[in-house]
C-alpha cells in the first residue's frame, strides 16, 4: 500500500510522508440515538519531496481541510503515520515538538481572521523567532523586515497594522510569518480563494518563487482547478474523505481515469463557447459522512456504477501510473467519449 | 526622477508614531472623552490635595451652624460655601474629602473585580469541561443573587466596615467580567490567528494574555466604568444600612442617605453629594467610550 502511494513521486527522498493517514470524529446524534463516527479523512496516503507541490482537490466537505490540521498535527491522526525529515511525529504534540514546529508551517484561507489584528506586521512576523530561537530584538527585526522585502513588501509596512492591508498583502505577511522559521514543508489550505481574481496569480506566482528559492514542498489545498493547474506537480482528488485519484498533474487533467475526477474537471466553467455544451453535471449532492454509501463512495453519483460498486469498496491501485480508487478504471470509454456523449 | 527619490528618502524616514503618540493621537480627537478624563483628573487631583484644598476639617460640627444654606441664599454665608449638614458639617469640605474615599472605592473594587473575572474567564474560556462548568456555574449562582443581598451576606460574613464593603461589593462586579471575558475569549478562539499563534509553537500562557487577551479588551474597559460607578453606589448603599463607611468618614453615598430625611427643607445636603456621584460616573463613562475607540485598531482610520 504505501510502495503504492509512493509510485506517483519521483525517487528523491520525501520531506514529508503520510501512510494511511485518518482523522475520525464521534459524533453524538442526540439523546438516545447513539453515537456515530465520522471519518472526515481516511487511508490518505502520500510523499512529497523538497520543491514539489501536492494539490489536494475535491468539493466542499470531502476533508481537504480535516487533511491539513491532521497533517499539521493541530489534530491527532486517528489512525496512520506522519514523518517528517524521516522522523516520524505521529504522536508528538505539536507544541512539544520543535522539529515539526520549524519543519511544516500553515497559511490559511482568510487572510481577514488569520493576523492578530492588535499585532503590527512586525511583530507578527517576529513572533515565530520570539518562541523558537534565541535571536535578540534588533536581529530579529532584521529577518522580519528582509522576509518582508522577500515577499513584496515595503520597509514602511514593518510597523503598521494588518486591518491597513488589502487581502492581497494580507496574504504576503501570512505567507512570510509562515516561511519565517524556514520550514520544509507549507500547508496551504485555500490560499487564493478569499482573493480577487486579479489578486489571485500575483499570490501563486509569490508561492512558486519562493518555493524554487527555499526548495519548499507545498500541500495545496484547494477546489479552484484553474489555480491548481497553474501550481500543482501533483494532484490527489478526494471525495467523501478518501482520495479517488492521485497523479501527476498531466495523468489527471488529461487523462482523468476515476468517473469523478472526469465529473470534477468538466464542471469547470470554460471560457470556449464550444466546449460548454459538453458539461457533465454530477447528480445529487455529496452524501452525508455520517452516513457513508456502501462499498464505493461515489457509487449513487456514478454513472458506470455497478452491483461491485455497491457491494466492494475499491482500493487505490495503480492504472497506467496513477493511482485511482475504480473498479472499472481501465474499462471506461476515453475521457473525450464521455464528455461529447453527456 | 525628483518624486521618485522623495518618496524613497520619505519611506525610510518613516517611522511609526510610539504607541502611546498614536493612542493620544485617535483619543484626543472625541471631545467628550477628553471633557471625562479632564473631570477624572480634577477629582482625583481634589482627592490627593483634600487636605491643602479643604476649609474645615470635614468631621469637625459646628453647633452654631446647623443646617446653613449655601453662601448665595438667604441665610448663608461665605465662611460655609456649601452650607452645613444637620450635625453642622461643612458640605464642602466633607464633599473634597469624599471624593478620596469614591476614588479609592472605585479603583479598589474595579481593580480585584477586574483581576480575579479576566483570570477566572480566561481559565472557563480556555480549559472547556470541567473548568468551563464549574466556574460559569459559579458565576451563575452569583448572578441569581440580588447584588445587594449578595454585597450583604458578604459585609455579614466579613463584619462591617469600608474595606470589608469593598471587598463584598468586587464580589458583585466579579461575574460581569468572568462571564464576559469568557465570551470574548471563545469569540476570538474561533478566530485563525489563534490557531497561526498556535502553529508557531505558542505555549497557553502567551495564547492567553499575549494573543488573546489584548484583543478582548474592548468590552472590558467598558464593563470597568461602567462598573465604577456600581462600585460607588453599591457602597454608597452598604453605608446607608450602616454595613459600610462608618460615620463620621465622608463618603458621598452615605452622606445622600444620612440626608434624605432632610431632602425637604434643606435641598442642599442631598442635592451635592448626588450631583458629585452624577458628574463622577458620567465622567467615567465618557472616557471610557473613548478609551473603547483609541484602542480598538479597526475603529482607527
Amino acid at each position: 500500500m504505501s510502495a503504492l502511494a509512493n509510485a506517483p513521486s519521483s525517487s528523491v527522498p520525501p520531506v514529508i510522508e503520510a501512510r494511511g493517514l485518518a482523522r475520525h470524529y464521534e459524533v453524538r446524534l442526540g439523546l438516545l440515538r447513539g453515537r456515530a463516527t465520522v471519518r472526515a479523512v481516511d487511508g490518505v496516503s502520500f510523499a512529497l519531496p523538497a520543491g514539489r507541490t501536492l494539490a489536494v482537490v475535491g468539493e466542499s466537505g470531502c476533508g481537504k481541510s480535516t487533511l491539513a490540521r491532521v497533517v499539521t498535527l493541530l489534530e491527532p491522526p486517528t489512525a496512520g503515520a506522519l514523518v517528517v525529515d524521516g522522523e516520524d511525529v505521529t504522536t508528538a504534540r505539536r507544541e512539544a515538538n520543535p522539529t515539526l514546529r520549524r519543519s511544516v508551517q500553515m497559511v490559511f484561507q482568510n487572510p481577514y481572521g488569520s493576523l492578530n489584528p492588535r499585532k503590527t506586521v512586525g511583530a507578527i512576523l517576529e513572533e515565530p523567532l520570539e518562541i523558537n530561537t534565541e535571536l535578540d530584538k534588533p536581529a530579529r527585526a532584521e529577518a522580519a523586515r528582509a522576509m518582508m522585502a522577500k515577499v513584496g513588501l515595503r520597509p514602511e509596512y514593518y510597523g503598521r497594522y494588518p486591518h491597513m492591508f488589502s487581502g492581497g498583502q494580507r496574504q504576503r505577511i501570512a505567507i512570510a510569518r509562515a516561511l519565517m522559521l524556514n520550514p520544509r514543508v507549507v500547508v496551504a489550505d485555500e490560499p487564493v480563494s478569499a482573493l480577487d481574481v486579479s489578486i489571485q496569480a500575483q499570490v501563486l506566482n509569490l508561492m512558486m518563487d519562493l518555493q524554487e528559492e527555499f526548495r519548499l514542498a507545498y500541500l495545496f489545498i484547494s477546489h479552484d482547478l484553474s489555480v491548481v493547474r497553474h501550481i500543482a506537480d501533483e494532484v490527489m482528488v478526494m471525495y467523501l474523505g478518501r482520495p479517488a485519484e492521485h497523479g501527476t498533474k498531466a495523468q489527471v487533467f488529461e487523462h482523468p481515469r476515476h468517473p469523478y475526477t472526469r465529473a470534477l474537471l468538466a464542471s469547470t466553467p470554460s471560457t470556449d463557447p464550444s466546449r460548454r455544451g459538453q458539461r457533465q453535471a454530477l447528480k445529487g449532492e455529496l452524501p452525508s459522512p455520517l452516513d457513508p454509501p456502501s462499498g464505493c463512495a461515489f457509487h449513487k453519483r456514478c454513472p458506470y456504477a455497478t452491483e461491485r460498486c455497491v457491494s466492494e469498496r475499491p482500493e487505490l491501485r495503480l492504472v497506467e501510473g496513477a493511482l485511482v480508487a475504480c473498479h472499472h478504471a481501465e474499462n471506461l470509454p476515453a475521457a473525450r467519449a464521455v464528455e461529447t456523449r453527456a | 526622477m525628483a518624486t521618485v527619490t522623495e518618496t524613497a528618502a520619505a519611506a525610510r524616514a518613516y517611522e511609526p508614531p510610539k504607541p502611546i503618540v498614536e493612542f493620544w493621537h485617535h483619543f484626543s480627537q472625541n471631545k467628550g472623552a477628553v471633557t471625562g478624563m479632564l473631570v477624572i483628573v480634577s477629582f482625583c487631583l481634589v482627592a490627593i490635595f483634600a487636605d491643602v484644598l479643604s476649609p474645615h476639617p470635614p468631621a469637625e460640627q459646628y453647633r452654631d451652624a446647623l443646617l446653613r444654606p449655601p453662601f448665595w441664599m438667604d441665610g448663608g454665608s461665605t465662611r460655609f460655601l456649601l452650607g452645613t449638614d444637620d450635625v453642622g458639617r461643612d458640605m464642602l469640605s466633607r464633599l473634597i474629602y469624599g471624593a478620596r474615599v469614591s476614588m479609592v472605592v472605585g479603583v479598589v473594587v474595579i481593580a480585584l473585580g477586574l483581576v480575579v473575572g479576566v483570570a477566572l474567564g480566561l481559565a472557563a474560556g480556555f480549559l472547556p469541561g470541567v473548568v468551563d462548568i464549574a466556574v460559569m456555574r459559579a458565576m451563575d449562582t452569583l448572578l441569581a443573587l440580588p447584588a445587594l443581598l449578595l454585597a450583604i451576606v458578604v459585609v455579614a460574613i466579613l463584619g462591617p466596615g469600608l474595606f470589608n464593603a469593598m471587598l463584598a461589593v468586587s464580589v458583585v462586579v466579579l461575574p460581569g467580567f468572568a462571564r464576559l471575558t469568557r465570551a470574548a475569549v471563545l469569540t476570538e478562539l474561533s478566530k485563525e490567528y489563534v490557531i497561526a499563534s498556535r502553529m508557531t509553537g505558542a505555549r497557553l500562557p502567551r495564547l492567553m494574555f499575549l494573543t488573546v487577551l489584548p484583543n478582548c479588551l474592548a468590552p472590558l474597559i467598558v464593563q470597568a466604568t461602567l462598573g465604577f460607578s456600581t462600585a460607588i453606589l453599591d457602597t454608597a448603599a452598604l453605608g446607608f444600612l450602616g454595613l459600610g463607611a462608618q460615620p463620621p468618614t465622608p463618603e458621598w453615598g452615605t452622606m445622600l442617605a444620612d440626608a434624605l430625611q432632610f431632602i425637604q427643607r434643606a435641598w442642599w445636603v442631598v442635592t451635592f453629594p448626588g450631583l458629585a456621584i452624577l458628574v463622577a460616573v458620567l465622567a467615567f463613562n465618557l472616557m471610557g467610550d473613548g478609551l473603547r475607540d483609541a484602542l480598538d485598531p479597526k475603529l482607527k482610520r
